[in-house]
């Protein structure tokens, strides 16, 4: 069993543990606050400061990329966790949580019972057309997005209808959908704009509009330098080009973020870079710990991981079918083409285009479509 | 209400993007690493915690400089030891064992620094049946995941606890009485084949077997019934002979020196080599064999006790040994009395095998003597 064994590992993996000499030496950084969760029984705050408070942390985890915050989310929750039928903020601030810990079924049904009781709810509607739209439901995801019209701000419904649409067959009526929508971006406020520059530069990749993506990934970086998915986005688009030395240059080397971490061990597999070897240890473990929690956000990441570093294409082919059994965005699409490809497994192949097909899927970064 | 409208458009566009911009994460969120070892009545072992999730139990920073000094967390051990005192007991026997943090040290692992805290559970039995209770870090963080492996002698058990199933039971493996027994029987059979001077003795005293003595001289048997009458004698003897003194010793009611015992044994396999050329005892050797059995005995008794018996099941090992030791002998005497009565009329049986066979094995019984008396390996 993969149980006992990782765990064992987990154990070996460990070196010596010493003492150090000096009082001054420093050990590590500590997070600017951690917030105090006060515990026991007087630990059940009001629903609506319970539920901002977990909303802070989920915008922590954003910016931070660290699962803890994710972790102190739930804790905050925890009064309200197992109960059903919990308040109108706790059921959307759960529905959030659980979709970021990719427990998608779970956030379906906190947000389809806080619709039930509130169908004008436009938050509702917004989580519930993303959730649907990473699974890749892109009907009722559309659905969803035309529930805003009328409840939200009409750029928000217009923004999320464009992006469904761009997945499901119309992704150049999509485009030029955002280019309309750029007259109005400024207006926004700064998280909203950060979202459309995400989305209009993801369907420039996807058409396979070069120009426009560089254009836009600059526009992009410049006015959110510190959003994790725009740094995310840009290195990917660096390591297809074959240009691992931008990324290299792009992500510091002691970068936290596993995300990126992962990019840069990427870059340096690339580049043949020697710095690759220690960085894939470190990446390796981390998959390995997530296998012994039983976590799957990371399936995704460890497929595509395994993939292009050049390891066992039948590992990475059951991760990528794993992963695409619990979501369904673009990327899904292509690790688990690449990997069905390497594995020399046509009906997996077969089965992926009829699917991508079926939906109208259109993405310039898939792989070549082969005869037969 | 504008407010409102604002801020959930706000929010919802970051919580939105965290989850779609680009691919997730790779996530590493909180594991503590607990390993346990457990020695009789106490366990030992270590436990790793992440050093930013101390910072979730107590005050670190006390600078409020961001940065966590050795300083800080040495100062910090006390607070830091009541919080994992209470969030983890190990009950052993019904008992709750008594858990101090022994030790403090830094240890470096792949995703960042642990602090390793050295544990000690003193228990007040012997532990057979262990459980642990788990409840570290899971207040401010249900994500959190205990990493646990328990050394219990050979055997390692290993889970992963978290609020869901925050506890580990363990019976130990107490070594079962059947895989005892078959440990001893094995112990008494392999101590036969390889002592050497047990059976030598047995096979100066078979070797006649296939013959009688008649009028001074060794005429063979006709029929092979006499000869497994005199074979089943010979053997019996000397194994209820042993029997005796194994169990005397081995229970500690009769004691004698190791060094006496291997020398008597020494003179045994010459007496009943001598025997074989003098003829001096000629029909009645199974005499011989349970009076020099005796001695025997005390010599599988010195094995037994170097093995040691368990506390737990003595006499069931005991048996067990001695079971082993007569199937072993009887392993031997089965395959050598067909060939010996096939031989038993030959000059090379005669002259071959009974009288230089008998020289040779009184000269090994001779060094033996020698080695023996003289303390020599």
């Amino acid at each position: 069993m993969l149980g006992v064994a990782s765990i064992l590992n987990a154990a070996v993996v460990a070196a010596a543990p010493y003492r150090p000499q000096d009082d001054a030496m420093i050990l590590a950084s500590l997070p600017a606050s951690v917030p105090r969760v006060p515990g026991g029984t007087d630990r059940a705050l009001p629903p609506a400061t319970a539920a901002e408070v977990a909303r802070i942390l989920i915008e922590r985890f954003r910016a931070s990329g660290d699962p803890r915050e994710l972790g102190h989310a739930q804790a905050v929750l925890g009064p309200w966790w197992r109960i059903e039928d919990a308040p109108d903020d706790i059921l959307l601030i759960r529905a959030t949580l659980q979709q970021s810990q990719h427990a998608f079924d779970a956030a379906l049904a906190d947000l389809d019972r806080l619709l039930r009781r509130r169908p004008d709810h436009a938050q509702a509607w917004l989580t519930r057309a993303t959730v649907l739209r990473v699974r890749g439901e892109f009907e009722p995801a559309a659905d969803a997005c035309a529930k805003l019209e009328g409840l939200g701000t009409p750029f928000v419904a217009e923004l999320c209808s464009a992006s469904v649409q761009a997945l499901s067959g119309g992704l150049s009526a999509a485009r030029v959908r955002m280019d309309r929508l750029a007259q109005q971006r400024v207006r926004q406020p700064q998280a909203i704009d950060a979202w459309f520059a995400a989305e209009q530069l993801e369907m420039s990749v996807r058409a396979g509009d070069v120009e426009s993506a560089i254009a836009q990934a600059a526009d992009a970086l410049s006015r959110h330098p510190n959003d994790l998915g725009l740094q995310a986005a840009q290195a990917d688009r660096l390591l297809d080009r074959g240009d691992p030395q931008a990324v290299i240059e792009m992500i510091p080397a002691e970068t936290p973020v596993d995300a990126l971490r992962l990019r840069l061990a990427l870059a340096f597999h690339q580049a043949g870079d020697a710095r690759f070897a220690q960085l894939d240890a470190l990446i390796m473990d981390g998959f390995a710990a997530a296998h012994r929690r039983g976590d799957v956000p990371h399936l995704r990441e460890e497929a595509r991981y395994r993939l292009d570093t050049g390891r066992d294409p039948q590992a990475a082919l059951a991760l990528a079918q794993r992963n695409w059994e619990i979501q369904r965005e673009p990327w899904d699409l292509r690790i688990l083409l690449e990997a069905a490809i390497a594995a020399a497994r046509a009906d997996v192949e077969t089965a992926a285009w009829q699917w991508a097909d079926r939906n109208g899927v259109v993405d310039a970064r898939l792989p070549a479509r082969r005869p037969g | 209400m504008l407010f409102r409208r604002f801020s959930w458009i706000k929010s919802l566009a970051a919580l939105i993007l965290a989850c779609i911009a680009g691919p997730a994460d790779a996530h590493r969120p909180s594991d503590a690493f607990l390993d346990l070892s457990v020695q009789a009545d106490h366990v030992e072992g270590h436990w790793e915690i992440a050093l930013r999730d101390l910072a979730s139990l107590v005050v670190l920073d006390r600078d409020g400089d961001h940065a966590l000094s050795w300083g800080e967390l040495r100062a910090a051990q006390p607070a830091l030891a009541r919080r994992l005192l209470a969030a983890l007991s190990v009950t052993a026997g019904g008992q709750v064992c008594d858990l101090e943090v022994t030790d403090l040290q830094i240890n470096d692992r792949l995703d960042g620094r642990y602090a390793w805290f050295g544990l000690r559970a003193q228990c007040s039995v012997t532990v057979t049946a262990l459980r642990l209770d788990y409840a570290l870090l899971f207040d401010p963080d249900p994500t959190h995941r205990g990493i646990v492996v328990l050394h219990a002698g050979d055997a390692v058990h290993a889970a992963v606890l978290s609020p869901q199933h925050p506890s580990l039971d363990v019976m130990l493996e107490t070594p079962s009485r059947w895989r005892s027994f078959v440990d001893f029987l094995y112990e008494g059979v392999w101590h036969i084949w390889i002592g050497y001077d047990h059976i030598l003795f047995l096979i100066a005293l078979l070797l006649p077997a296939v013959w009688r003595r008649q009028q001074g001289h060794w005429i063979a048997v006709e029929r092979l019934a006499p000869a497994l009458r005199e074979v089943a004698m010979v053997v019996s003897a000397f194994t209820v002979a042993h029997s005796i003194t194994l169990s005397l010793a081995a229970l500690e009611w009769v004691n004698l020196p190791g060094r006496w015992v291997e020398l008597a044994i020494a003179a045994s396999v010459l007496l009943a080599a001598l025997n074989n050329l003098t003829a001096l005892i000629g029909n009645g050797r199974w005499m011989l064999a349970f009076a020099f059995g005796l001695i025997h005995g005390f010599g599988f008794a010195g094995v037994l006790g170097e093995l040691g018996l368990p506390q737990s099941g003595r006499v069931l090992a005991l048996l067990a040994f001695n079971l082993g030791v007569e199937l072993g002998q009887l392993s031997i005497v089965v395959s050598l009395v067909p060939i010996m009565f096939r031989l038993r009329a030959t000059r090379f049986y005669r002259d071959g095998i009974f009288t230089l066979g008998s020289i040779a094995v009184a000269a090994v019984a001779c060094v033996w003597m020698v080695q023996r008396a003289t303390g020599a390996a």
